[in-house]
């Protein structure tokens, strides 16, 4: 169990990355949703123990995490968004050398273990090139085995998907889902998808606060009945910007959609959706947009 | 465009912390070194001469400005991953190379400039000495940043910025700039350089190697090697010769990088090869499923992490190419050193490449390297997960902080450790080189102790600072200042080395007795910093820039606290014993504080120099010598006598600084005041001392040596090689005039008159005391102790054993005694026994050192007269004491280094051995049998006669070319010694402590006289002021040496001999043609013309033209005259020259190769390289 209570965090330059999260995390995915720039990243390596926050705490499994990092640093897989490698340093070293650091002390165990993540990372044939060498896809999955060397109690993996093939996505979310009965998951991404297919759980994060936060299955149900699709020509998307509630625009087909959000039929042209994640969470960030008097862009 | 490209790149920089702090610390360096007064002590501190050299120097360090800046401006975009975008612009190639190494060399350059504005301020500021001032201006700050320092940073600038271009990589540029130091080092270890130490004077391809100093210092020196103080104060380097051919090479070298490196530059990534599937193995996959494996957080386990976070980092750095290319190029400068540093002896001889003699070449140079090695890689291993990405994923593991902080120490002393090894196989390479196979593992390792362990405690600051401080490049330069105070901590006024980080007491070597009684304070301070250190990377682990955030965490767990007490109460406990030892039971005293203490001893004790005191005319002594212990007793009588003509009331005794005085006692008199501080004891008589009456003086001193110093030791009682110099160790009576301050700028500084001329070196006595000895030496029965004096009796008592010394019949007072683990050897020459004390390491060089002594005493006594004694000890002395040789009436002191080391194998060198032993034996008689008063001119009789005697052994063993050799060393000694000196240069007859006088142009001129009135009259005429001034009651002057001269002069000559010895003038001849053609008979008839000048040097420095009509030697040589045997000389006859062109003729038998104009140097001629001139044949 993973509890944020009021976390704040302000850089030097003036920039507010955090205000004030709390969120309470149970075994099993949780997604956390969110724009670039909303302090996902931020969050994310204040839970790793990476950064401070200024304020507010966070425990796990009872322990005060901000107290004795230490202690949550042996039973955490961290998965940074972005990650280089040692040069010149085989994959199978590599591995081996963070699970010493991680603690995994029985020398045999460590070598299953390894070889079990090769495998299942498909990363086997490759184990003994040099992980600076690796593609994209390749260093992706070389980021998921380590996070998941030892025991981790606590899986942090920021944007992990993030250049990965389809296929290789798949895998990884099954990985994911398989792993995430018995621990915490934490999963930060911007791809709506993502959480939709894999989390039981959910927020969002925006502007450095969560919007909201539940089942997915229970936000999308708060919706229902008060999507409305249109398709519009370009030029006046403003015009039904200023006039609706307007949560999202598509192009489909070279035309423009767009999506609103009302209690009844903007207009007769407007058709009604079945509102899914991503309706759930252009609306919240719509609102918060509007909430915050930036404009829409 | 072009103008925005540089305009930006030279904001870019400007704009750096770097930029700041380089700008900083060159004006440091200029303040620094100018403050501190750089350069000739004798040359304003503000004369174009010191400035150009200043600048020059410090434009060595400006290599790594050019690193920094040049390099960053085109290895930046790769380490930002700005490389594609800026390629895809619309960018010339041109405008973007040139605009960036324009912009980035101005801003180095321009922080360079900064030293030359710290040099003025330091010349202008109230504190200045105003004797080294000189009227300000800037010119030749800017003439010396134009011709000397602009080329050669160009050059390094286009050599470090090429190599960074074309590898994009910082290290890179790095090793290149190292690398640009390897090849100065050669260069100036094969020139004149003053900057190398141990460079020979007068090595004859000096101006060919000049040219291949980029950095033009070596070519400055040569141009203005035999400059006079007053040229150097005002005249400008000028743009000729070697020095503008110099620059022209080195400009047209940068140009040609330049366009090379602009060729090969071209637009596109640099692509890793790709590996193909080559490695991608297909063997059976793992059988078990992923499962989690349980995590234990013990000691045991970060204990684990650390070996393998060691392993790591060890690995990645000494695999890396850099460093193995880096640790080849040291093992190569390492090589070049060595080699230089062995055939570098004087006199050109050369060294065996002893274990100890090679390491000790290496140790100021492995600190260098070592250091700059240090300063990068401390802050490329610190900042490397970061530099690589993976900061954040290995940091979100249980493991400790200073499982990173540690292991990243231990990899930086690896690499200590693998340079040293460079180091030592270089050494190795060298010794199989020149035949010699005695490599001494021990000695090898307690070198690499002595010269490693500092640098690893240097890389703990360096650990510590990269993690303490946001920024790389800040980093590096803060880890520079304290590499810096490490150096030359004393120009900053933190002179205890308990104030310098990683600073230990001086250690020095000896072959004799190791590092001896230097080992311990150097262990204790090493353990005292290796602890400080510690606790430092505790605090750097405790800082780790593990968490992101303004605010430091700090999460030292109990375990942390428990060591970081231990550690606490370590440095508390070695730096309390360090304290105890260095400001308790020793007196601890600054440099500042010592002069101070001179200063005040001169201000108290001068005004009595002149009360008459008796003098010594007999020493008993019980000398009982604890090696071991570092300790003894000196249980001795003095009789003194009043050998003036008026009654003496009061009786001054002094007793050298740090010895105990247990009793002092004068009978008849009473002790009415004793002046710790200064260790004088004043007796006033209960009756005058009436002329000729005796009185004696009773004394027990101890030299106890407790604990140890900050300064470095006395080295006076040592576990083997014990040296004890009466002169200085035991007491004396009246003012020691050796106390006194000799700097003259010191001297004004402490408000003291100046003297007019500098007095006697005070290091031998030259007013002849003529006393009876009688000395009782004991040691432990390993030693042989040793005295002036016959061996009476020897014996063994309580475990000791005792030596009896007695003089024979009054001996000049020239006492030294040791002791030491020596094995012996003898000979005789006639009925004198001669005894050799050697160090059995040196058993190869006992027979020639014999051999030598043997012949040169039968010679000097058929040449001047007999030897007064029964028998010559020869002794070997440790490498503390500087001398080469030292003569004591009857016993003769050479130095393990200068002289006992010595290779002379090869024939083709000067026998320094030889030479050097003949030299002492002469002392024999000129020091010792005639003892001079001490006047000016004395060191002539002593030291003059000396080295004519010395060259007559060296003609009679190794023939006339050895001796043209050994006179152009000493003609350089003089030509170069003239215009180091602080005053105006004094006739011979004048001469005092000047030793390019006594040594160099005494040598010259003795010849000089030899060639002019002949052999036979002149040792008739030293024979005969040998048998008029020898022995007790003769003080022999100047004035009695010429007037046995001149009696065996004719008439004719008597103008010119005086001109050579109360006048100073130097001559310039040359050979300007000199053609052969064969006669019809089959000889030869050789027309050459020489031209020839002579000029008086007036005491304000300035020279007027003299009339000349000389006859002078004129030489036709069938080989180089420098190694011609007698036998290769066709001609050889003395032959009448005027002032301007002469055209001489002469015929010989055989083909003529060289015609030589004064070819054995019996004048002092400025240029002597143009003395020589092949022969044309027509």
């Amino acid at each position: 169990m993973l509890t944020l209570s009021g976390l704040t965090k302000t850089y030097p330059n003036g920039v507010q990355a955090l205000r004030g999260v709390s969120l309470t995390i149970g075994h099993g995915l949780f997604g956390l949703l969110g724009p670039n720039g909303a302090g996902k990243s931020t969050l994310m390596r204040t839970i790793a123990t990476l950064q401070q926050a200024d304020e507010g705490t966070i425990t796990f499994d009872g322990e005060d995490v901000t107290k004795n990092p230490g202690a949550l640093r042996g039973k955490l897989g961290y998965l940074p968004q972005q990650f280089g490698v040692y040069p010149r340093i085989p994959a199978l070293q590599l591995l081996d050398h963070i699970a010493v650091l991680k603690g995994v002390a029985d020398r045999r165990r460590r070598a299953e273990q390894i070889d079990a993540l090769l495998y299942l990372t498909n990363l086997w044939d490759v184990r003994k090139r040099a992980v600076s060498t690796f593609s994209g896809g390749m260093r992706q999955r070389f980021g998921i085995a380590q996070a998941l060397l030892g025991d981790p109690r606590l899986i942090i993996v920021d944007e992990p998907t993030a250049g990965l093939d389809p296929e290789e996505r798949n895998r990884f979310h099954n990985l994911l889902s398989e792993i995430g009965e018995n621990v915490v998951v934490l999963l930060s991404t911007h791809i709506v998808e993502d959480v939709s297919d894999l989390c039981p759980r959910m927020a969002v994060l925006a502007g450095g606060r969560v919007l909201v936060e539940g089942k997915p299955a229970d936000l999308i149900a708060g919706l229902a009945g008060r999507v409305w699709q249109k398709t519009v020509p370009k030029q006046s998307i403003d015009a039904y910007r200023a006039s609706h509630d307007v949560i999202s625009t598509h192009l489909y087909g070279g035309q423009t959609r767009i999506h609103m959000l009302a209690d009844a039929p903007p207009d007769d042209a407007s058709a009604p959706v079945v509102p899914d994640l991503e309706d759930v969470y252009f609306s919240v960030l719509a609102a918060q947009r509007t909430e915050a008097g930036s404009p829409a862009c | 465009m072009l103008i925005d490209i540089v305009r930006f790149e030279w904001r870019y920089h400007t704009r750096q912390i770097s930029f700041a702090a380089a700008t900083l610390l060159f004006f440091g360096f200029g303040f620094a070194l100018t403050a501190a007064g750089f350069g000739p002590a004798n040359v304003n501190v503000n004369s174009p001469y010191d400035i150009a050299q200043t600048l020059g120097t410090i434009s060595l360090a400006g290599v790594f400005a050019m690193a920094v800046f040049c390099a960053n401006a085109v290895v930046r975009d790769r380490e930002y991953q700005l490389e594609e975008i800026v390629f895809s612009t619309s960018v010339g190639k041109f405008h973007c190379l040139f605009g960036r190494f324009a912009g980035s060399f101005l801003a180095a350059f321009t922080a360079f400039s900064a030293s030359a504005l710290g040099m003025m301020i330091a010349a202008l500021i109230p504190f200045q000495d105003h004797a080294r001032i000189g009227p300000f201006s800037v010119a030749p700050y800017l003439w010396a940043l134009l011709v000397i320092v602009l080329p050669g940073m160009l050059v390094a600038g286009v050599t470090l910025f090429g190599i960074a271009t074309l590898t994009r990589s910082m290290i890179a540029s790095v090793v290149g700039a190292v690398a640009i130091y390897v090849f100065y080092f050669v260069a100036a270890a094969f020139t004149n350089s003053p900057l190398m130490a141990g460079s020979n004077p007068g090595a004859a391809n000096a101006s060919a190697a000049a040219l291949l100093d980029p950095f033009g210092l070596s070519a400055f020196f040569d141009q203005t090697r035999y400059w006079t103080p007053i040229t150097r104060n005002t005249r400008l380097i000028s743009l000729t010769g070697t020095f503008l051919l110099n620059r022209v090479l080195w400009l047209a070298f940068a140009a040609i990088t330049w366009t090379f490196v602009y060729r090969r530059f071209s637009f596109r990534l640099l692509t890793e090869p790709k590996r193909q599937a080559a490695d991608t193995i297909g063997d059976s996959a793992p059988s078990s499923p992923y499962e989690p494996v349980a995590v234990s957080l013990t000691p045991r386990t970060q204990w684990r992490s650390f070996m393998a976070a060691t392993t790591l980092e060890v690995r990645t750095v000494l695999g890396s190419i850099p460093f193995i290319l880096l640790t080849l190029l040291w093992t190569g400068l390492a090589f070049a050193e060595i080699v230089a540093d062995v055939a570098g002896g004087e006199y050109g001889a050369a060294f065996y490449p002893s274990t100890g003699f090679i390491l000790g070449t290496l140790r100021q140079p492995f600190s260098l390297v070592a250091s700059i090695i240090i300063i990068y890689y401390g802050a490329e291993i610190v900042w490397r997960e970061r530099a690589a990405g993976i900061a954040e994923m290995l940091n979100a593991t249980p493991a400790a902080n200073a499982v990173f902080v540690f292991s990243k120490w231990i990899a930086l002393s690896a690499m200590t450790i693998v340079l040293m090894a460079g180091g030592v196989i270089a050494g190795v390479l060298v010794q199989w080189t020149r035949d010699y196979h005695q490599f001494e593992p021990g000695v090898a390792l307690s070198f690499s102790w002595v010269m490693c362990a500092p640098v690893i405690v240097f890389a703990m600051a360096a650990i510590v600072i990269q993690t303490l401080i946001p920024n790389k490049y800040a980093g590096m330069l803060v880890v520079l200042i304290i590499a810096v105070m490490l150096q030359g901590g004393s120009l900053t006024g933190l002179e205890h080395p308990l104030l310098r980080f990683g600073a230990t007491p001086p250690v020095q070597y000896s072959a004799m007795n190791g590092f001896g009684h230097f080992a311990a304070p150097f262990n204790w301070f090493i353990a005292f910093w290796a602890t400080v250190g510690a606790l430092l990377l505790f605090v750097a682990a405790a800082s780790w820039r593990r968490v992101r955030g303004d605010r430091v965490l700090r999460n030292s767990a109990h375990s942390d606290r428990r060591l970081a007490a231990v550690l606490v109460a370590a440095v508390l406990l070695t730096g309390g014993f360090i304290f105890y030892n260095t400001n308790v039971l020793n007196h601890y005293e600054s440099s500042a504080s010592a002069l101070d203490w001179r200063a005040d001893y001169e201000t108290t004790y001068e005004p009595v120099a002149s009360l008459r005191q008796p003098r010594i005319a007999a020493i008993r002594a019980n000398v009982a010598l604890y090696p071991q212990e570092r300790r003894y007793q000196i249980d001795g009588r003095y009789d003194l006598v009043n050998n003036t003509t008026e009654p003496l009331g009061k009786v001054l005794v002094s007793v050298r600084r740090g010895l105990r005085v247990e009793a002092m006692l004068l009978a008849q008199a009473r002790l009415v005041a004793s002046d710790i501080r200064f260790g004088m004891y004043a007796f006033q008589l209960d009756m005058p001392l009436t002329p000729g009456q005796r009185l004696t003086l009773q004394f027990s001193i101890v030299c106890d040596n407790n604990g140890f110093k900050a300064t470095g030791p006395d080295n006076s009682i040592v576990a083997n090689g014990s040296f004890i110099i009466a002169q200085r160790d035991l007491p004396s009576v009246g003012y020691r005039k050796s106390y006194e301050i000799r700097n003259p700028s010191q001297r004004k500084n402490h408000g003291l008159p100046l003297k007019p001329e500098e007095d006697a070196a005070a290091d031998v006595d030259l007013d002849g005391e003529w006393i009876d000895l009688d000395v009782t030496l004991s040691t432990v029965p390993s030693q042989i102790a040793l005295s002036p004096g016959h061996l009476d009796k020897e014996w063994t008592a309580n475990g000791r054993r005792f030596f009896h010394y007695r003089s024979e019949r009054p001996i000049h007072n020239a006492v030294v005694f040791s002791s030491a683990r020596y094995e012996t050897a003898s000979t005789t020459a006639g009925p004198v026994k001669i005894h050799l004390f050697y160090d059995p390491a040196h058993r190869v060089n006992a027979s020639r050192i014999l051999k030598a002594a043997s012949d040169s005493l039968q010679q000097f006594e058929e040449t001047f007269g007999p030897y007064p004694n029964r028998e010559l000890n020869i002794a070997e002395a440790p490498s503390y004491w500087s001398f080469g040789g030292l003569a004591m009436p009857g016993l003769i002191f050479l130095s393990e280094s200068r002289a006992f080391s010595i290779d002379a194998r090869d024939p083709s060198r000067l026998d320094l051995i030889t030479r050097r032993t003949a030299h002492e034996v002469a002392h024999q008689w000129w020091g010792h049998d005639v003892a001079p008063a001490d006047a000016p001119g004395a060191t002539a009789i002593v030291e003059s006669l000396t080295k004519y005697s010395e060259l007559l052994a060296l003609e009679k063993t190794s023939g006339r070319a050895a001796v043209r050799r050994s006179l152009s060393y000493e003609l350089d000694r003089y030509l170069a010694g003239r215009t180091d000196d602080k005053q105006p240069e004094v006739p011979l007859a004048r001469v005092t402590n000047q030793d390019y006088l006594f040594y160099g142009k005494g040598a010259i001129v003795m010849r000089a006289l030899d060639d002019l009135i002949g052999r036979p009259a002149l040792t008739r005429a030293l024979r005969s002021f040998v048998a008029e001034q020898a022995g007790p009651g003769h003080s022999a002057t100047f004035d009695d040496l010429m007037r046995n001269v001149l009696s065996v002069a004719p008439a004719a000559d008597q103008p010119l001999i005086n001109e050579w010895m109360r006048d100073v003038v130097l001559y310039d001849l040359q050979v300007t043609s000199a053609t052969s053609r064969r006669l019809p008979d089959g000889r030869f008839e050789v027309t050459m013309t020489i031209a020839a000048h002579k000029s008086r040097v007036n005491p304000n420095g300035l020279e007027t033209a003299l009339p000349l009509a000389e006859s002078i030697a004129i030489g036709v040589f069938e080989s180089d005259p420098d190694n011609a045997g007698d036998d290769a000389t066709l001609h050889l006859g003395h032959h009448l020259l005027h002032e301007g062109a002469n055209s001489i003729t002469v015929l010989v038998s055989r083909q003529p190769a060289f015609a030589a104009i004064d070819p054995y140097l019996t004048r002092l001629d400025r240029n002597r390289s143009d003395n020589v001139r092949k022969v044309a044949q027509q």
